[in-house]
């Protein structure tokens, strides 16, 4: 681990940097949606990145994930470069993300979108795909086509197909978006199990504040691309910047939407 | 010139309906055949013809898009490439049945006129005149009607111009049947200088998806810009070398351009001016 | 939450295709010895050589299939590897006195590191701009080869070796299925394997595939390579039946178009669909010929009938005849063949 690295200074988080982004930039034509943006995900955290609608967070998964292109800047996974890597090969280094807008393989069943990666004979006799499956209640419908899934189901197979190939890093765009409170509540829960029992460190986007708040260890809150605080969900709350750019004067700690 | 005609039709298809028309070379067929008939039969002068030539093919055109590709709009691309070969080979079938595999070809323009040391066919000259206008009017329409101002919108995103109270449908019906006019003006004009037969029509086809490729795909100038390159380099490569050479260069030409810029010509303008 | 107990929810729905698996296989492996007992049942030369164009036809289709069907990336390029493999085949035996066995080797291997290496120019386009850029690859192979006549013997072609070419009907029909029956087994192990699965979830969605680790690049370029070898060898075997050929017809482009239409009017994507396609394009239309229905191949009745069966099925069964099949719900779901 490369500690010399670590440029972030944020006292009380515990421990060692996983992911690092290092002055990050990317515009389109005149649109700055990532200006600039350093950040740090520790081991066994769960990270929050918020902002308003067209903030640059999903931007800024991409460019983690090498879907789109750094303008310049660096990401380090794991203290070593991958900012110039395809995707594929960060992804195979441990760092999945699952999409915004859902994306699985239509026209492939449940099964097969799960074993996709590793193939059915090997991950048959892995118990961990199975597992994750029956937490989320995806059991049942492993002969499904994928695509017949209700939205909130395919955002579920996404993320179960994700966990199951053991990553060290995952970011997640808005898991919560379009998900019932009862499978919330599935999907907390399941988070907290991959964290736990596998050793996955976060880095989490969402616009469900209260969740953001209970999930999360460290905040990270950025407007048209920049920075704008960060801290533990207490300090976040008590921010007045943020609750300028963000909440707006309405916000109440704690209140849903 | 005529391959600026049949690019650009192609490209508006393209845009508009996101549909590869193999089937445009048939429109030309039609537009040639349109025009023969008049001028062999009813004694028609050839450029009389081709206004007949355009509103015969925007008709099909729009039969064309109510009757079958409306139906699979909504499908994978190769569905309506497949379905618009189908309607090629059928319409071959037919033209065959009816006009023989014999070409035809309007002899009315004799003998060229001599520019400079340089030979210029009469016809030739009288065609790419003619072409140039039907361009300029394709033009105009686009930029300042209101169906062409709803037309781009369409190409665009089709969902929200829908949203903003235009009828997206009569849109594709109008795309569909002014490419057919075009390729049928391109067909009633090439008929003047080359014979045609039925089956002639699918290798203007494919040379014409060439140029639209090359000009950036769904992009309507920079499939003009492409035809006139293209149309003059092949000529002056089949001048100056042998015309073997000049045809495997046409084709290397498409896969360099592809490769070092996918979206064509069109792109590389727009780069250039930012 | 507690880890739960250890499921076997993967591994009865792996026993489950496995079962599957093994009764296509029986089936395939019955179909293949009628395959084999075909000959006997033909009463002439003549519609044994039917029999083995028909075969021809449908291995060129499950070779594009290999490629094309699974990753989703229409291919209207084939001809260019189907006429390379002639012409490798060709000059192997015509110039350089190879064998058989060692020219079509030479086509396999050849046409495949051709494909592959068209792949790595191409296959950074995505969607219809490869379609696109592989409409000109014929028409160039073409020129190339008339271009470069004083090695290729130039416009009109050649034929091959006599010695090489004079065999019973009955060898190349015997040949020419036991290589189709190669080409299928070679696609049912693609398609069951990880391997095959990784084809499709780049056609389903290559983005995805891609942040799930999957590297569409070498996937996609090995695909193409493995289809083009086998295309190639068809090829070289077009020409050992036929004894002769020409740049004109073995870069036609109808090669590049009747294989998409065959494979995919049969049933996208699938393996069964190819060879549906080939009865019904190849097999049928000779039918007809024999019948006095049409008077040739190409003539205006076999145009339009082609034209109205293609724009009947695409209107009406969008995946192909074998497809179609497949998304009913008589079809077990997610069972690919
Ligand atoms: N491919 C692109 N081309 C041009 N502009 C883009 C592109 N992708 C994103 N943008 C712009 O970048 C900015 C940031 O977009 P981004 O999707 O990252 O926002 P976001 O924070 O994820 O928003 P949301 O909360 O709505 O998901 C926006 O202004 C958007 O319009
Ligand atoms: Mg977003």
């Amino acid at each position: 681990m490369n500690s010399g690295a670590e440029s972030s200074t944020d006292s009380g988080r515990a421990g060692e940097v996983v992911l690092e982004l290092i002055k990050l930039r990317k515009s389109f034509g005149g649109v700055v949606a990532v200006g600039g943006l350093d950040a740090t995900v520790h081991q066994g955290e769960i990270t929050g990145l918020i902002g308003p609608n067209g903030s640059g967070k999903t931007t800024t998964f991409s460019l983690i994930t090498g879907t789109t292109r750094a303008d310049s800047g660096n990401v380090l996974l794991g203290g070593e470069e991958i900012t110039s890597w395809r995707t594929h090969r960060i992804a195979n280094r441990g760092l999945l993300r699952t999409f915004q807008l859902t994306r699985v393989f239509p026209q492939m069943t449940v099964f097969e979108n799960l074993t996709v990666r590793s193939g059915a004979r090997r991950v048959t006799r892995e118990s961990l795909v199975w597992e994750l499956a029956e937490i989320v209640g995806l059991h049942t419908k492993l002969d499904e086509y994928a695509g017949a899934l209700s939205f909130g189901q395919q955002k579920l197979l996404e993320l179960v197909r994700a966990s199951a190939l053991q990553p060290s890093v995952m970011l997640l765009d808005e898991p919560f978006a379009g998900v019932n409170e009862t499978m919330e509540r599935h999907l907390v829960d399941f988070i907290q199990h991959v964290r736990r029992e596998r050793k996955c460190s976060f880095f989490l986007i969402d616009h469900e504040m209260q969740l953001i708040m209970e999930l999360c260890d460290h905040i990270y809150v950025i407007a048209s691309g920049s920075l704008i605080c960060e801290g533990p969900p207490a300090v976040v709350q008590a921010d007045q910047a943020t609750r300028q750019a963000y909440f707006g004067s309405g916000f109440i700690a704690g209140a849903r939407r | 010139m005529i391959y600026a005609l049949m690019a650009s039709g192609l490209n508006l298809i393209f845009g508009v309906l996101h549909v590869l028309n193999i089937a445009h070379g048939e429109f030309m067929f039609g537009g040639a055949f349109v025009s023969w008939f008049m001028w062999n039969e009813l004694g028609f002068h050839p450029l009389l013809t081709v206004p007949f030539a355009a509103v015969a093919m925007f008709l099909v055109g729009v039969v064309l898009q109510v009757g079958l590709i409306e139906r699979v709009m909504k499908e994978n691309i190769v569905v309506s490439l497949i379905l618009l070969f189908g309607v090629s080979l059928a319409v071959q079938g037919i033209g065959i049945r009816l006009f023989s595999v014999n070409p035809r070809v309007i002899s009315h323009y004799e003998g060229s006129f001599d520019i400079g040391g340089v030979l210029l066919a009469k016809s030739r000259l009288t065609v790419a005149l003619a072409a140039i206008p039907v361009l300029v009017l394709v033009h105009l329409y686009l930029k300042y009607s209101k169906y062409g101002i709803a037309t781009k919108a369409t190409a665009q995103n089709a969902e929200i111009a829908e949203a903003c109270g235009i009828n997206v449908q009569r849109v594709r019906y109008v795309t569909m049947g002014l490419a057919g006019a075009m390729a049928g003006v391109a067909g009633s004009l090439t008929i003047i200088i080359l014979p045609f037969t039925p089956q002639s029509g699918f290798s203007y086809g494919v040379i014409a998806f060439v140029v639209a490729v090359v000009g950036g795909l769904g992009s309507f100038y920079g499939s003009i810009v492409a035809a006139v390159l293209l149309g003059v380099g092949q000529n002056v490569l089949a001048w100056k070398t042998d015309q073997l050479l000049s045809d495997a260069l046409i084709y290397l030409f498409l896969v360099a351009a592809l490769v070092i810029r996918p979206s064509g010509l069109a792109s590389l303008a727009k780069a250039g001016t930012r | 939450m507690s880890l739960l107990p250890l499921t076997t929810l993967g591994t009865t729905a792996a026993a489950q295709l496995r079962r599957r698996q093994l009764v296509v296989i029986s089936t395939g492996m019955g179909m293949a010895i009628l395959l084999f007992a075909l000959p006997q049942f033909l009463s002439n030369a003549y519609q044994t050589k039917i029999a083995t164009e028909t075969l021809l036809y449908m291995g060129l289709a499950v070779s594009w299939t290999l490629f094309s069907g699974f990753s989703g990336y229409v291919s209207f390029g084939h001809a260019a590897f189907f006429g390379l493999g002639a012409y490798v085949t060709g000059l192997a035996t015509q110039r350089h006195d190879l064998g058989l066995v060692a020219a079509l080797s030479l086509s396999f291997l050849l046409v495949g590191a051709f494909a592959s290496a068209v792949g790595l120019l191409t296959l950074r386009l995505r969607g219809h701009y490869f379609a696109i850029a592989t409409l000109g690859l014929a028409e160039a192979m073409k020129a190339t080869v008339d271009w470069g006549h004083s090695y290729t013997l130039g416009t009109f072609g050649f034929a091959l070796p006599i010695d090489i070419v004079n065999r019973a009907q009955e060898t190349k029909y015997y040949v020419m299925a036991t290589f189709l029956i190669v080409v299928v087994a070679v696609g049912i192990a693609i398609l069951w394997s990880s391997y095959g699965l990784r084809l499709i979830a780049i056609r389903e969605d290559e983005i995805a595939a891609e942040a799930l680790g999957i590297s569409p690049a070498l996937t996609k370029i090995s695909a193409l390579g493995i289809s083009g070898a086998f295309t190639g060898l068809f090829g070289g075997l077009f020409a050992w039946t036929q004894g002769f050929l020409t740049p004109e017809a073995v870069f036609a482009p109808r090669w590049s178009l009747e294989l998409v239409v065959m494979s995919i009017v049969g049933g996208a994507g699938t393996l069964v669909g190819p060879l549906v396609g080939g009865l019904v394009f190849y097999l049928l239309p000779e039918v007809l010929i024999e019948n006095k229905v049409i008077l040739q191949r190409r003539d205006e009745l076999y145009l339009m009938m082609v034209g109205i069966v293609l724009i009947i099925v695409m209107l009406f069964a969008k995946q192909g005849i074998f497809g179609t099949l497949q998304r009913s719900r008589f079809w077990p779901k997610g069972f690919r063949l």
